[in-house]
């Protein structure tokens, strides 16, 4: 599935029903009903799992933050208020375990020679073409701060407000931050114009 | 034309997101129809957010990822997977608890276990120690080189000696040091002969050497794990040697013994030596300090007196077994490491009875002990040092006695000869003593000649030896690295200095070369 795409699944989990469907659920696991909780995993977790490869940019690690992130969300649904969306929530979630885990990572590279830090493994469908490598390249340069609502943005499709919500900030904080983002990032990308145009 | 402001693309950014309003929207559309640069940035961000959003493929599916985590949150539960989680802490927990109890009802169990491991260590260095007069088979004249000269031989074929000394500040030590100052040979034949003493005195005083032999016996032990283990009563000992012999001498040959030591020097009280000697070997003291090739140590050692006499009867019984089958250990002690190669200092405690620090100097080829006090006071003795070092001197003077020599009333001043007459008992012997002129600037230069080729020479006063490094420092051949150091640097200063006295010598050159006229100068 194309992550791209994936904005059709966020418009159908912003909708009402859907909302209704998950809050549904969650009263049925606080009742005791715990296989209930399954069924939000795997209506989640691709949402969950894209979110912290865009933000982590490393796959490795995608599925053992990810199963991180619904253990958490099993250990404090009882305390959910059903004040905002269940998805905000769990996004925000997401989001934080992988500024923790970017930050404990910042350590430990202080620690690493360059070269093992750097080999990440990037799947691209397949088909490995030069023009996503260097915008990929450019993109992972960005600082976290600015790369992270530019990719919720323009690969998720999430609005200025479920950023601020997820990154825990003010919705013109979001709009700057991604203006930078690509002003950052079309500085980084004039040198390969050429290859990119072609 | 107007700029565009970074507010404006801000607002493009945000327009191609679909996060403005109608309002926003209108103003934004506006503004990109009427400028062109606008218009421009407007296709460049639509084009950079294709490429971040083209940038990035599919996330390859999760294999049975609820499971997974459903597996992660019931283990996560259970009770062992708790105590799992807190076992290292729990563990450090106990533990410190523990020592603190243990600490608080049982102060002294660090200090025990301390003490356990030293006695381990010890125990091990104290394997088979025996006599070093058993093993080194010292002769009479050892022990008597060991009583004026104060050095005793640990291995005679490396140079390794027992030198015992006192300080600048008149504190005693001993060391074991290699030393190229070995003691003349046959000095207890001298003392005999300067003497006068015959074959029965001459035997008395091999006996009492002989006793002290068996003495020195328990005071130094050596072993074949490189250890050698010095009674503390080892300097009481030499002093009650000295005192004896010397007690014996004035004695049997008062007359003579007056002759060898001048007048000034004798004042020796003979009930002093007496007390001295008895006192000294009336002491049974156990304290050992251990040089071994790891550690210097203090320790109690009590050495089996009466079975040490019994080997020891037995092999001089059968002599020839002993020269056979003679312990050849080789006691080769190297102090000398990147960490100690100046003076290290190390205290060490003794028991109540003799509680003061004592001090440890390690050298790069000396091990110096510094002992805070002597049991047994000292008697009022002379400077045998300086008295026996010159011993050879007695019959010089004896025969020096008759010396004249007469010197011409017009002694010649270009060159010429006097007499010279000595008496050797009876008979008179004259000496012609020819003299060439005297020419002064091959004197100078035969004489500048000799300071060249002279190694400087340090006088030794004989209680302090200053080690091998004195002379080393006047040969320039350095064995440790702190003195390579000095050396290189040496080299290196002098070489610079060369290199300006040449520059000097060439500017007083010009110079010279300057002040002449001009007629001299062509």
């Amino acid at each position: 599935m194309r992550l791209r795409n994936k904005k059709v699944v966020l418009q159908y989990a912003n909708s009402s029903q859907n909302r209704d469907d998950d809050f549904s659920l969650i009263k049925r696991f606080i009742d005791g009903d715990e296989s209930t909780f399954s069924v939000l995993m795997q209506k989640h977790k691709e949402k969950v799992r894209n979110i912290i490869y865009l933000t982590i940019g490393n796959a490795n690690t995608v599925d053992d933050l990810s199963q991180d992130v619904f253990i958490t969300v099993y250990k404090n649904l009882v305390h959910f208020r059903f004040e905002c969306q269940f998805t905000t929530w769990l996004y925000r979630i997401a989001v934080n375990k992988c500024k923790d885990h970017l930050r404990k990572m910042k350590v430990r590279n202080i620690f690493i020679p360059l070269k093992e830090s750097g080999s990440e493994p990037v799947y691209s469908g397949g088909e490995i073409k030069e023009e996503k490598e260097i915008v990929r390249k450019a993109i992972s340069k960005l600082p976290d701060k600015l790369r992270i609502p530019l990719l919720l943005k323009d690969i998720e499709g999430f609005s200025y407000q479920e950023i601020a919500e997820f990154v825990q900030c003010e919705i013109g904080t979001v709009k700057s931050r991604i203006f930078r983002a690509r002003e950052s990032l079309r500085k980084l990308l004039k040198p390969y114009e050429q290859e990119l145009l072609t | 034309m107007r700029k565009i402001s970074e507010k404006d693309i801000e607002l493009i950014s945000a327009y191609i997101d679909g996060e403005l309003s109608e309002n926003e929207i209108e103003l934004v559309k506006k503004k990109i129809s009427e400028l062109s640069e606008l218009r421009d940035k407007f296709e460049e961000l639509k084009r950079i957010k294709k490429l971040t959003s083209d940038s990035f493929g599919t996330l390859p599916e999760a294999q049975y990822f609820e499971t997974r985590v459903m597996q992660s949150i019931h283990s996560g539960n259970s009770t062992k997977h708790k105590l799992k989680k807190w076992t290292p802490a729990i563990g450090f927990t106990i533990l410190a608890i523990g020592l603190m109890l243990v600490l608080k009802f049982n102060p002294g169990v660090l200090d025990r276990l301390l003490e356990t491991q030293k006695t381990k260590i010890a125990g091990f260095y104290q394997q088979n120690l025996r006599p070093l007069l058993y093993t080194a088979n010292l002769t009479n004249e050892d022990i008597f080189n060991f009583a004026f000269y104060k050095q005793l031989p640990l291995d005679k074929s490396s140079n390794q000696f027992i030198q015992l000394g006192t300080d600048s500040s008149g504190q005693e030590f001993f060391e074991i040091k290699k030393s190229s100052d070995v003691p003349s040979t046959n000095n207890l034949d001298r003392f005999i002969s300067a003497l006068k003493l015959n074959q029965t005195q001459k035997e008395q005083v091999d006996s009492i050497i002989g006793a002290y032999a068996g003495y020195l016996q328990s005071q130094i032990l050596v072993n074949n794990k490189n250890t050698v283990a010095i009674n503390r009563d080892l300097w009481n000992y030499n002093k009650a040697l000295v005192a004896d012999l010397y007690a014996y001498a004035s004695k049997a040959k008062g007359k003579e013994l007056g002759r060898i030591i001048p007048a000034s020097y004798r004042v020796v009280d003979p009930s002093t030596i007496e007390r001295v000697v008895r006192e000294v070997k009336a002491s049974n003291n156990d304290d050992y300090i251990f040089f071994t090739a790891d550690t210097i140590f203090s320790e109690k050692y009590a050495l089996d007196k009466v079975k040490l006499k019994k080997e020891m009867d037995e092999l001089k019984k059968n002599f020839d077994s002993l020269k056979k089958g003679k312990e050849n250990y080789n006691y080769n002690f190297n102090f000398s490491s990147d960490s100690n190669i100046n003076k290290n200092k190390y205290s060490f405690k003794f028991d109540s009875t003799w509680k003061k620090k004592f001090s440890v100097i390690v050298d790069s080829n000396i091990c110096r002990v510094h002992i805070p006090r002597i049991i047994v006071s000292p008697p009022n003795m002379p400077n045998f040092d300086s008295i026996f070092s010159n011993m050879h001197l007695e019959k010089v003077t004896e025969m020096m006695k008759d010396f004249t020599f007469e010197m011409p009333k017009n002694f010649p001043q270009k060159g010429g000869e006097f007499k010279m007459q000595y008496k050797v008992g009876d008979s008179l012997n004259t000496f012609k003593f020819k003299m060439d002129a005297i020419n002064v600037d091959s004197l100078v230069k035969s004489s500048l000649k000799v300071l060249d080729s002279l190694h400087i020479y340090v006088p030794k006063n004989f209680n302090i030896n200053l080690d091998s490094l004195t002379n080393n420092k006047f040969h320039f051949n350095f064995n440790d690295s702190v003195m390579n150091w000095n050396n290189k640097k040496y080299k290196k200063h002098m070489k610079e200095y060369q290199k300006e006295l040449k520059k000097l010598r060439e500017e007083l050159k010009k110079e010279e070369k300057d002040q002449l006229p001009d007629t001299a100068k062509s």
